[in-house]
């Protein structure tokens, strides 16, 4: 295979990000209000419906000459947080962090407006919610974080979704809320339709005025299939890829949010490629192209979070390789978009021939794909309540989260806790050190109080599980306004079991109906707690309220202090014991704290351990740190160790992270390990280098995902050696740590010439 | 050559070295011993030439705080000019400055370490030298301390973990074939086959080196002959095709 693209698929590639319809928000809002403006006394399940169906309707259907796919997915830089386009607030050049409409104000209006009955613990919690967002110690984002039934459209049609609602239909012939529901999921299954047959009269016109005879064939190709599969399930690869854009474009138009995830793509394909290959209809490289075209169509919704899934075991757990793996991992190569974001799931016979193109992609240096351990995940999956035969069929939603194709909704991100900005609480009696805003503790305490390292840990463990509580409490109560006002009836009509139920996704209409609470700056934290004990209880160097000040004045006159509590104290990564077994006493605490407990949607709860890139925006917020962090600096990556204090390579911090079980981490977890380009040039390493990964898996680990770095980075790594001491360096028969080189090596081979792949 | 002083129960490493890659075949856990026979121009691991415990001093990371100062009893450590200085030959190795140093500025090279004590620090990455790792004692020249060595090595075997020696040879041979009957493989340097070139390099003779190395070959242990080359030093052809005829 070649790492050149084929002309057609190069004019796709260059214009990518080309197809901003500047008039499309505001079209869909227009679409939208009017349709409740007509409707004013049905149900809001139907009028979403209706405001569906009128934008698919009346909206722009285009097809370019080039295309070999219909859609178009609106290019958008940012996700927002939840179906906001159809309230007269959205304004989606309005959004914070970068990434999302964080829009817990209005939330919480709704909230309220909708339940007049809350006590005023349960509005405490509301404003702490809100105030932790503002300071650092909560995010959340919801709506999204879904694997839909991709499968579903694929195989049965559309047709088939309107047979499955007109069979419950008629067995409740009687007029509900449950007939509304099914009312509302027929008429966007009905837009669908239409909305697809737009596409092929779009591209029979289009194929009419071409003047490119190869043009004209590859559109009216697209004509039919569209045509096919306004109705029906698939007849061919081809048209199950053209099924799978349409039906994401429609998932992405009615919730805007991000992580709308695809699932096993190459495990749903592969019966249409096989089917074609043997019909003799279809050659690989044609195949990679659709792939290429499939990647494209993504690639314009940047940080969406659409994760593709790839590998893994078959439906009775028995691995085996997938043909079309390995073209997908090709296409992320080639391509290289940060979208779609590719999963592997891992598995220890992988062929050598699959594992070295999975190499080849992650020593290009983007970051894919991350590498699941199947068997860990399939447990911790069990372990949420899963059945078995469904765990084996987990893809991964936005980051790491696995889920059950088209039959779980876990709210990946229902809400994560900042246990950092836990500890600058509870030593600043409350009051954020930044802000100065007031939260609820459970219990107060004066610092000088304190006569125990003992004391202080308990106490804070118990603050930790009470902060906790406090957000579950808030997002209980917030998530239920969702259903009722920005229900979601297209993606529901293809997941299993909303039908049954006619229930909205968001509301528990799926199989497994689960929450998740996530984790950030446990390194941090754990680091902190040791700096503590030593510094305050076993040295005596400084007292607590002294130690607070010194946080307060974020070590400015401290540097003593601050190096010492960098320098001097054990930290997580190192393999060092007494960091290790706390980082798995918090780690299991917090599980074991909300872990199978039932949610109001009838599922349970499940932790993860990632955090996205909150651990940069929590980190803005959450003031210095006893481990020497100064005030606004990113906090540790998800289970990683705090950056730069990993000293002892990756073995270490592979042991350090592998102390503690990861099947209880059922929303996922991340550990990255960063590695320099040059590594991989030796053939040694590249075999030590699945060596490494498979002991990771042999010793219980869930995910790893690798960085693979470059001049830049060796540059700033000079500059900044502290922030880098666990980069590896290929010097010259030996590998080192390039901080621990003196400066004219680390010039030498900063100035190695670079060589690149030219796509 | 060997001294008595070397063959007693404890032996001072300079780091053990964890994920080594470059050291033998496989994820390589690597003790370097500190004290050396050859004083290589270009060496590498330059600390580990002495064989007792050291002081770095990193001068750039010193804040010249003067905590060091306080603490030294035997006038190692003082200020010329406002400037933070190490002498060295005062310093009696007491260790307290290092523990005062809160910068980092000044770190230990060496710790001494018993057979016991070393064995457990070389434990935890057990489970990455399947496919093929293990252990790798390397220096300065881990076969000053041989009977260390075999003992250390013994108990390594016991745990079915594979052995590898990198050596300089210039080691007397009663001593280095101690180790040989439980070593898995050996990493041999012959750092320049010319005997007056050799001992211009590194200060030392090569013929007790070629001598170790014929009568390493006859034994069943696999050998990776390892020259290293020093622009300008040792590479030229001449010198390869005679090494390629030894």
């Amino acid at each position: 295979m070649t790492a050149v693209l084929s002309p057609q698929i190069k004019t796709l590639f260059e214009n990518t990000y080309k197809n901003y319809d500047e008039s499309a928000p505001a079209h869909q809002k227009m679409e939208y209000e009017r349709a409740f403006g007509k409707n004013p006394s049905q149900s809001r399940c139907m009028q979403i419906a209706e405001g569906f169906y009128a934008y698919l309707s009346n909206k722009n259907v285009s097809i370019q000459e080039y295309e070999l796919f219909a859609g178009k997915l609106q290019h958008n830089d940012v996700s927002a947080s939840m179906p906001h386009r159809t309230d007269k607030t959205f304004d989606p050049s309005n959004y914070q962090d970068g990434v999302y409409d964080a829009n817990l104000e209005l939330e919480i209006k709704n909230c309220l407006s909708d339940r007049t009955d809350l006590n005023q613990q349960q509005i405490s919690s509301l404003r702490s919610l809100l105030k932790g967002i503002q300071c650092g110690l909560y995010k959340r984002w919801p709506g999204g974080h879904i694997i839909g039934g991709y499968e579903r459209v694929i195989k049965e049609g559309y047709q088939g979704i309107e047979e499955r609602i007109r069979k419950e239909l008629s067995a409740n012939p009687v007029q509900t809320i449950r007939q509304e529901y099914h009312h509302a999921m027929l008429r966007v299954v009905d837009a669908a339709k239409k909305y697809i047959s737009r596409y092929a009269a779009a591209a029979k016109a289009a194929a009419l005025a071409s003047k490119n005879p190869a043009c004209k064939k590859n559109l009216l190709h697209i004509a039919d299939a569209c045509e096919r599969i306004s109705v029906n399930g698939a007849g061919s690869f081809f048209e199950a890829i053209q099924a799978v854009i349409l039906m994401h474009e429609m998932l992405t138009i009615e919730q805007p949010c991000g992580s709308i995830s695809l699932g096993r793509l190459d495990w749903l394909l592969e019966p249409f490629y096989l089917a074609d290959l043997k019909k003799g209809v279809i050659t690989i490289e044609e195949a990679e192209e659709m792939i290429e075209a499939l990647w494209i169509k993504l690639a314009s919704i940047r940080q969406g979070y659409q994760n593709v899934t790839i590998g893994g075991c078959d439906e009775n757990g028995v691995y085996r390789e997938n043909v079309l793996t390995r073209i997908m991992l090709m296409a992320s190569k080639k391509l290289r978009f940060d979208q779609p974001s590719l999963s592997l799931r891992y598995n220890k016979s992988m062929s050598s021939q699959l594992w070295e193109e999975v190499l080849q992609l992650i020593e290009s240096g983007g970051g894919f794909p991350n590498l699941f351990h199947d068997e860990t995940v399939i447990n911790s999956k069990v372990l949420s309540g899963v059945s078995i035969y469904d765990a084996y069929n987990y893809g991964i939603v936005g980051c790491v989260e696995p889920s059950v194709c088209q039959k779980e909704c876990a709210n990946t991100e229902e809400l994560r806790i900042n246990w950092a900005k836990v500890l600058e609480l509870i030593m600043n009696d409350g009051k954020c050190m930044i802000t100065g805003e007031t939260f609820l503790l459970k219990e107060h305490k004066s610092m000088n109080s304190i006569s125990s390292f003992k004391e202080f840990y308990q106490w804070y463990k118990s603050e930790l599980l009470y902060t906790i509580d406090i957000g579950i409490m808030a997002t209980e109560l917030l998530d239920p306004a969702y259903v009722k006002r920005y229900p979601v009836p297209f993606l529901s009509c293809t997941m299993d079991g909303c039908i049954e139920k006619a229930c909205d996704v968001y509301g528990g209409g799926t199989i497994y109906n689960l929450s998740s609470i996530n984790h950030a700056a446990m390194a941090n934290v754990v680091d902190s707690l040791l700096v503590i004990k030593e510094m305050v209880f076993e040295l005596r160097l400084i007292n607590l309220s002294d130690l607070r000040e010194v946080l307060i004045n974020n070590f400015i006159g401290y540097e003593d202090l601050q190096n010492f509590a960098k320098n001097k104290c054990g930290k997580f990564g190192n393999g060092c014991d007494e960091a290790d077994k706390m980082m798995a006493e918090l780690a299991q605490m917090v599980c074991e704290h909300v872990n199978g407990r039932l949610n109001y949607r009838g599922g349970v709860y499940q932790t993860g351990m990632y955090s996205v890139h909150d651990h940069a925006i929590m980190g803005l917020r959450t003031a210095a740190l006893p481990d020497g962090r100064r005030s606004g600096a990113a906090l540790s990556n998800s289970l990683s160790p705090v950056q730069g204090n990993d000293r002892s390579g990756p073995t270490a911090v592979i042991r350090s992270v592998t102390e503690f079980p990861h099947e209880m981490f059922g929303n996922g977890m991340v550990l990255d390990l960063k590695f320099t380009p040059s590594f991989f040039k030796n053939i040694y390493h590249r075999k030590v280098f699945r060596t490494l990964v498979n002991t990771y898996f042999d010793l219980g680990g869930m995910e790893i995902q690798f960085n693979v770095i470059d001049r830049e980075t060796l540059i700033a790594a000079q500059a900044k050696p502290e922030q880098y001491r666990n980069l590896l360096v290929r010097v010259s028969g030996f590998s080192a740590y390039f901080v621990d080189l003196y400066k004219a090596l680390q010039d030498e081979i900063i100035n190695r010439t670079e060589h690149r792949d030219v796509v | 050559m060997l001294s008595n002083d070397l063959m007693k129960e404890k032996s001072n490493i300079a780091r053990v070295q964890r994920f080594s890659i470059d050291d033998g075949p496989g994820i390589r856990t690597t003790v370097f011993f500190k004290g050396c026979p050859l004083r290589c121009r270009w060496c590498h691991n330059p600390e580990c030439i002495g064989p007792g415990i050291d002081i770095q001093f990193r001068k750039p990371i010193c804040v010249n705080c003067g905590a060091c100062v306080s603490v030294c009893p035997a006038n190692a450590h003082c200020f010329q000019d406002g400037k933070h200085v190490y002498q060295r030959d005062n310093c009696q190795f007491c260790l307290n400055c290092v523990k005062a140093c809160w910068y980092n500025a000044l770190e230990i090279c060496g710790e001494s370490y018993t057979v016991d004590s070393l064995f457990s620090q070389l434990l935890p990455d057990l489970p990455f030298f399947r496919s093929g790792g293990g252990v790798t004692l390397s220096g300065g020249e881990p076969l000053l301390y041989c009977k260390f060595c075999s003992e250390l090595i013994k108990k390594l075997k016991s745990m079915q973990i594979h052995i590898a020696i990198d050596t300089c040879g210039h080691i007397a041979w009663e001593n280095m074939k101690l180790i040989l009957e439980y070593a898995d493989l050996i990493l041999y340097d012959i750092k320049c086959i010319d005997g007056a070139l050799h001992k211009a390099l590194t200060t030392q003779d090569n013929q007790l080196i070629l001598d170790n190395f014929n009568k390493l070959c006859k034994y069943p242990v696999p050998v990776w002959l390892r020259i290293p080359l020093i622009a300008g030093l040792n590479d030229n052809i001449e010198l390869m095709i005679r090494t390629a005829t030894i």
